[in-house]
C-alpha cells in the first residue's frame, strides 16, 4: 500500500460525487420533458399459456395513445408465455396513465395452460410440464468425479448426510429501475440508457431491429432488403445508471422502445413501473437446495464429499445448479468430490444474475450445510473450515491451475477477529443476553467465481497540452468503477488524481468498448486496459521529457505530477512544463490483459495461465427475540480479498454496503408467488423491501480489505462486487448457534423464527 | 348566460370580482363591466352606473358622456380621451363617483382604491378552472394544462425538466422522490400536482448552486458517501429538512428522518455514519 502514490488512497474521491449531490448527473431518462411518449406494458395473468391474439382497435380508439407494439410485431415478446406477469405488449402514450388505458384496452386471447411454481412439484414424476423446456422439467449435468469418493468415504471417521435450502427467491428491485429514452433520427436510432454493458446492448439490439433503409436505396421491383440493424447506427449512452447488479446487461425495453418508437415517430421512454420491473423481462436470484453427504475425520478433515445441487431453473430455463456448487467445489482442499446438478423448470419470473450468478444462492445453502456437519462432529465451524481451507500454493483441481492470490483463510479470520469470535462463539443456544434474548454467532465465506478478468476490451486516454489526462470510459456508472480507472492512470502516470478526469463515458459512438460492468471484471479488466493505454501515453511523453532532460525515457519516472531523473531527482520537470512541448495530443490506447500471471508465483512463470478469484467471509453477532422472533444484528464484519484496494471509497463503500445487502437477503427480500394463480403477489418495494434505516445498526459494520496482491491484476487488484453480497449463510448459522434450531430457507423472518421455536 | 341586474344593495364585492370588474386581466380571461367607472362632466354629476345592466360573459363599459358601450375599459378610456380630455377644462371637472355613495374622486385609480378599502370584502378567491399555482425553488410557476391525475414528481420532471427529483416507484415506497413542500417532506410521487396550488416546492435543485453545498450534501460530501447516486436527491432532502429543524441531530434522529428511504446500493447505512459524522474506515 505505501508503495502507492495514488492507488487505494482514501483522499481519492468520485468524481461524480458533486453532481451525484446537487442532482445534477443525468440517468437515462432525464431529458426531453414535454417531447417524449410514456411506455406500458400488458403483463399477462397466467403463468403459462399461449397468446392466440392481441386486438388492438379499442386501445388504438383511446386519445393519446399514439403507438402499440405485440406479440406480432416486437422480437421481445413472445406467445408462449412462460410465467406471470410475463410482458406480451406495450403501448406507448402522452402520458403514463394513458398508456396505462391503453394497456387496459387491449384483448387478448389466450390458450390456458397448467402452471407450476415450486420446483419440488415440477420435479415430480408424471408433472405437468411448464412448457420451458421440451418435453422435461428436469436437466442434469455433473462434474467429472474428483479422486474417488467411495475410497474417501472409507477412510473417514463419519459420514455425515445433511439437506440445506431452499434459498429465496426474488428480484433485486434496484432503484432505478430499467429504463430508457429511445429515438430514431432518420436510419439511425439514438437511445439513452441506463446500463451495465453498453456496447453488449447496442451488440444485442442488431440482432433484434431491423435496419431501416431509405426506400431510395431498395431494388426496384425486387423484394424489400431486410437485415440486421447495424452497430454504426444505433448511438447508445449510458451516464448514470442507479444500481445494476446484474438485471441491467440486457436490451429487452430498450427494443421495446425502439419499435414504439419506430412507430409513432416520437421520442419514446420505457421507464419500467414496479410490477414490469419485478416480473415482466426481469431476472432474479433462484433459489437453490443441497443434499451433502461428507466423510470426515475426528479431527474434522474432509475426505470426501458427494454434492447434489437442486436449483429453479424458473421460466426462461436457466440452469444454475452447478454453478451454485462453485462455493463449495473450490473453496476446501477435498480429495475425492462429486459434483451433480439438477435444474428444474417451473413457472417463475426469469432467472438471472444478480450481483452473481450463483454465489449468493450457493453459498447460503452450502455454509448452511457445512454449518451442520460441523454441529454432528461437535466442532467450531470457523475451525472446521480453517481446516480445509485451500491454500496458496494449491491450485485448483478442476482446471490445474494456479490462484493467482489466495486470501479466504484471511478472509475468515479477519471477519472472525471483528466479531470477537473466539471469545463470543459458545454451544448452540447456551448464551442468553441480560434483556432475555438469544444469543448466536456464525460465519461463512467462500471463493467466488467472480473477480476475474473478463472479456477484452479496450481504452483510449488523451494528455492535454496543459499537463492533464482525460479519459473517457467506455462504461456504464453505476457502482463507480469509472473511478478506479481514474486511479490507475493517475498512478502509472505519475500524476495526481485530480489532475485526470473522466470526460465522456459510457457513450458508444465516442468511447472504446469497456466490457462489462458486472461479474465484478471491471477494476481488473477494463482497469489493465487503461494501465496499458497510460503506459502508452506515458512512453510518448517520456520521450519529449528525456530528450529535454538529457536523459533515456527509461531513465525517468513520475509521481505526484513530476518527472523526473530516477538518479537524480534534482532533474525533473512537471508534467505541465513537458505537456507544453507536444506537439500534439498524445493518446494512449490499451487493450485488456488476458488472464495470466504477470509475475513469478511459486512455480509457475509470468504468462502461465491462471485463476483469479474473488474471496471473502462474513462473521455476525446477532440476538435473537424467542418471543417476537426479530433479530437484531449486533456486529457484522465484511471481509473481502480485493487483491488490493484501488477505488478506496468505491471498495468501503460497497463493502459497507454489502452488509446491508446481505441484511436484506438474510432477513427480507422475497418475491412470493400464489401457487393457485402463479402471479407475483408483491411486485414493490413495500412487501418486497430492502432494509430501512431503523434496521441497521451502522456502528456495528465492519468492512474490511484482504490485500492478498494478485499476481494477475493491475497493481494487484481484482474484482470485489460479488464477493461483497456473497456470505449469506452467516445469518442461518448464527440462528442456529443462538437457538439450536436450524432454520433451512432464507429469508429468517420473525414468523418463521417463531414457527422454528415452536411458537406459532 | 341570464343577465344579472347589479343593484345599489349588492355592496359587497369579492376581490376577485372587483380585479374582474376592474377590467384585469386574471388567469387569461379579461371580464368587465361599467359599474365602477362613472364620470360626470361639468353638467351631468350623478353617476351612469348603478342601473347599469352588466353581464358575466360579455360586459360592456359606458360612457358617462354619450352612452356608447364598449367592450373594455381601455376602449372606453380612449374614447373618454379622444372626444371629451382634450380640454384642461373638462379633465379638470372630470370626476369619478362611488355610484355607492355618490363621492366624487379625481382619478379612475383613486375611485378603484376607494371601492377596494370600503366595499371589498376578502374573500377566498374562486378557483379559476384549469390554473394551478406553485412556487418551485422560488420562482412562481403557473400551469393551466396539468391532468386531474399528474403527479408532482411527473409535473417537476415532465413539465419542468427539473430531473434531480427522481422516479423510483412512483407508488410511495421508495423515498427517492422526495421534495419539500411547504417545510415539510414529501413524497412528490403520492402528491398530485393539482393539489399543490399555491405550495411552496424546493427540489435539489435549489440546495447548491454547484459552487457551496448545503449541511447535509457536504456531510455526504467530506465522506464521499454516495454509490450509484439515484437515491441521493430523496436523502438530501429528507436530511437538510431534519438539519433544518435539529442542530447536530443524533444518530437515531438521522435514521428516523431517512427511514422512508431505500437504496438498492445498500448504502443507507454509509449516509447514516456520514450524516452522524461518524468515523468510517476500510480496516485493511
Amino acid at each position: 500500500m505505501s508503495d502507492f502514490n495514488v492507488v487505494g488512497k482514501s483522499g481519492n474521491f468520485d468524481k461524480t460525487l458533486v453532481d451525484k449531490l446537487i442532482g445534477r448527473l443525468d440517468y437515462a431518462d432525464d431529458r426531453m420533458p414535454g417531447k417524449k411518449l410514456f411506455t406500458r406494458a400488458l403483463l399477462t395473468p397466467y403463468a403459462h399459456a399461449e397468446v392466440v391474439r392481441v386486438d388492438k382497435s379499442a386501445a388504438e380508439a383511446i386519445p393519446g395513445v399514439k403507438a402499440i407494439t405485440s406479440v406480432e410485431c416486437c422480437p421481445v415478446f413472445t406467445r408462449n408465455v412462460r410465467y406471470g406477469q410475463q410482458d406480451i405488449a406495450a403501448v406507448a402514450a402522452v402520458d403514463p396513465e394513458t398508456a396505462a388505458r391503453g394497456v387496459a384496452a387491449l384483448e387478448v386471447e389466450y390458450d390456458v395452460k397448467p402452471h407450476i411454481i415450486d420446483p419440488d412439484e415440477a420435479a415430480e414424476p408424471g408433472a405437468d410440464h411448464t412448457g420451458v423446456w421440451e418435453d422435461t422439467n428436469v436437466r442434469t449435468a455433473e462434474i467429472p468425479m474428483r479422486g474417488d469418493v467411495e475410497a474417501g468415504m472409507d477412510e473417514a471417521d463419519q459420514i455425515i448426510e445433511v439437506t440445506a435450502g431452499w434459498s429465496n427467491y426474488w428480484q433485486h428491485r434496484e432503484l432505478e429501475p430499467r429504463s430508457c429514452v429511445a429515438q430514431w433520427v432518420g436510419d439511425h436510432l439514438y437511445i439513452w440508457t441506463t446500463s451495465q454493458n453498453p456496447f453488449g446492448q447496442r451488440a444485442g439490439l442488431t440482432g433484434r431491429l431491423v435496419e431501416r433503409l431509405p426506400d431510395y436505396t431498395q431494388p426496384e421491383g425486387e423484394a424489400p432488403v431486410q437485415r440486421a440493424m447495424p452497430m454504426h447506427k444505433i448511438h447508445l449512452v449510458s451516464h448514470g445508471s442507479g444500481s445494476g447488479h446484474g438485471n441491467k446487461h440486457f436490451n429487452e425495453w430498450l427494443s421495446i422502445a425502439s419499435t414504439l418508437s419506430d412507430f409513432s415517430g416520437m421520442p419514446v421512454t420505457y421507464h419500467l413501473n414496479r410490477e414490469e420491473q419485478h416480473c415482466g423481462e426481469s431476472t432474479h436470484q433462484n433459489g437453490g437446495k443441497i443434499t451433502l453427504k461428507v466423510g470426515v475425520k475426528d479431527d474434522g478433515t474432509i475426505t470426501a464429499l458427494d454434492s447434489t445441487i437442486t436449483a429453479d431453473g424458473c421460466g426462461n430455463g436457466a440452469t444454475t445448479a452447478l454453478g451454485m456448487q462453485f462455493p463449495l467445489q473450490w473453496t476446501f482442499k477435498v480429495p475425492n468430490a462429486h459434483f451433480k446438478g439438477i435444474d428444474v423448470a417451473t413457472n417463475k419470473p426469469k432467472r438471472g444474475p444478480w450481483r452473481c450468478v450463483a454465489d449468493p444462492p450457493g453459498d447460503a445453502i452450502m455454509s448452511l450445510a457445512l454449518d451442520k456437519v460441523a454441529a454432528e462432529i461437535g466442532m467450531n465451524p470457523l475451525d472446521f473450515r480453517l481446516k480445509n481451507l485451500m491454500e496458496p500454493d494449491m491450485v485448483q483441481y478442476e482446471t490445474g491451475l494456479p490462484f493467482a492470490s489466495m486470501g479466504v483463510r484471511e478472509c475468515f479470520e479477519k471477519a472472525a477477529e471483528a466479531v470477537n469470535w473466539n471469545q463470543n462463539w459458545h454451544a448452540p443456544g447456551e448464551r442468553t443476553l441480560d434483556d432475555g434474548r438469544k444469543h448466536g454467532m456464525g460465519i461463512s465465506g467462500h471463493i467466488d467465481s467472480h473477480g476475474q478478468m473478463s472479456a477484452p476490451c479496450g481504452a483510449i486516454l488523451h494528455l492535454t497540452k496543459d499537463g492533464h489526462c482525460l479519459i473517457n470510459p467506455g462504461q456504464s456508472h453505476c457502482a463507480g468503477s469509472i473511478n478506479a480507472f481514474a486511479v490507475i492512470v493517475a498512478e502509472t502516470l505519475g500524476m495526481k488524481y485530480d489532475d485526470v478526469s473522466i470526460g465522456e463515458w459510457g457513450n458508444t459512438d465516442v468511447t472504446s468498448e469497456g466490457g462489462s460492468e458486472g461479474g465484478s471484471t471491471q477494476t481488473i479488466t477494463l482497469g489493465s486496459a487503461y494501465y496499458e493505454a497510460a503506459m502508452d501515453a506515458r512512453n510518448e511523453a517520456f520521450e519529449i521529457a528525456a530528450e529535454w532532460m538529457g536523459v533515456e525515457p527509461d531513465e525517468l519516472d513520475a509521481e505526484d505530477g513530476v518527472i523526473f531523473e530516477k538518479n537524480n531527482r534534482d532533474n525533473s520537470r512537471t508534467w505541465q512544463e513537458v505537456a507544453g512541448r507536444f506537439r500534439w495530443p498524445i493518446i494512449g490506447k490499451g487493450h485488456s490483459w488476458e488472464k495470466r500471471l504477470r509475475r513469478p508465483l511459486n512455480n509457475w512463470d509470468v504468462g502461465d495461465e491462471c485463476e483469479v478469484r474473488g474471496q471473502l467471509a462474513a462473521a455476525i453477532e446477532i440476538a435473537v427475540d424467542t418471543e417476537t422472533g426479530h433479530i437484531e444484528i449486533l456486529k457484522f464484519a465484511n471481509a473481502i480479498d480485493n487483491g488490493m484496494t484501488i477505488n478506496y471509497h468505491g471498495f468501503m463503500n460497497s463493502t459497507y454496503g454489502g452488509c446491508e445487502i446481505m441484511h436484506g437477503q438474510m432477513m427480507n427480500y422475497e418475491q412470493v408467488i400464489d401457487h393457485g394463480s402463479g402471479l407475483t403477489l408483491n411486485p414493490n418495494m413495500w412487501q418486497n423491501s430492502h432494509v430501512t434505516s431503523m434496521d441497521i445498526n451502522p456502528e456495528g459494520y465492519t468492512a474490511i480489505a484482504v490485500e492478498s496482491d494478485d499476481h494477475c491484476g493491475t497493481y494487484g487488484c481484482k474484482g470485489v462486487g460479488e464477493p461483497q453480497v456473497s456470505s449469506i449463510a452467516c445469518l442461518s448459522n448464527a440462528f442456529y448457534n443462538a437457538t439450536g434450531v436450524w432454520i433451512d430457507s432464507l429469508p429468517i423472518t420473525p414468523d418463521k423464527v417463531l414457527k422454528a421455536l415452536g411458537k406459532a | 348566460m341570464p343577465e344579472k341586474e347589479m343593484t345599489e344593495e349588492k355592496r359587497q364585492l369579492s376581490r376577485r370580482q372587483f380585479i374582474r370588474n376592474a377590467g384585469i386581466v386574471v388567469g387569461g380571461t379579461a371580464v368587465g363591466s361599467s359599474i365602477l367607472l362613472s364620470a360626470c362632466g361639468e353638467d351631468v354629476t350623478t353617476t351612469v352606473t348603478k342601473t347599469e345592466t352588466v353581464t358575466t360573459d360579455v360586459a360592456k363599459y359606458v360612457s358617462p358622456f354619450d352612452g356608447q358601450e364598449f367592450d373594455t375599459l381601455a376602449a372606453l378610456e380612449a374614447h373618454i380621451t379622444d372626444k371629451y380630455l382634450e380640454d384642461p377644462d373638462v379633465i379638470e371637472k372630470l370626476k369619478y363617483v362611488d355610484p355607492f355613495t355618490g363621492e366624487e374622486f379625481d382619478s379612475l385609480a383613486a375611485l378603484k382604491t376607494h371601492i377596494e378599502e370600503n366595499y371589498i370584502e376578502v374573500a377566498p378567491a374562486e378557483p379559476i378552472e384549469g390554473l394551478v399555482e406553485m412556487t418551485v425553488n422560488g420562482k412562481k410557476r403557473s400551469f393551466v394544462d396539468l391532468k386531474p391525475y399528474s403527479s408532482l414528481m411527473f409535473v417537476l420532471r415532465e413539465k419542468l425538466g427539473l430531473f434531480g427529483t427522481k422516479d423510483g416507484c412512483s407508488m410511495g415506497e421508495c423515498g427517492t422522490c422526495t421534495v419539500i413542500m411547504n417545510g415539510k417532506t414529501v413524497y412528490s410521487c403520492l402528491a398530485l400536482a393539482v393539489e399543490c396550488d399555491g405550495a411552496e416546492i424546493e427540489t435539489i435543485e435549489a440546495q447548491s448552486d454547484g459552487v457551496t453545498l448545503n449541511a447535509a450534501q457536504q456531510k455526504l460530501y467530506e465522506q464521499s458517501a454516495v454509490q450509484c447516486g439515484y437515491c441521493v436527491p430523496g436523502i438530501v432532502m429528507s436530511a437538510t429538512s431534519l438539519m433544518r429543524n435539529v442542530n447536530n441531530p443524533t444518530l437515531n434522529q438521522i435514521k428516523e428522518a431517512i427511514s422512508g428511504h431505500q437504496c438498492t446500493c445498500g448504502n443507507l447505512n454509509v449516509y447514516l455514519q456520514a450524516l452522524a459524522g461518524l468515523d468510517m474506515e476500510v480496516r485493511r
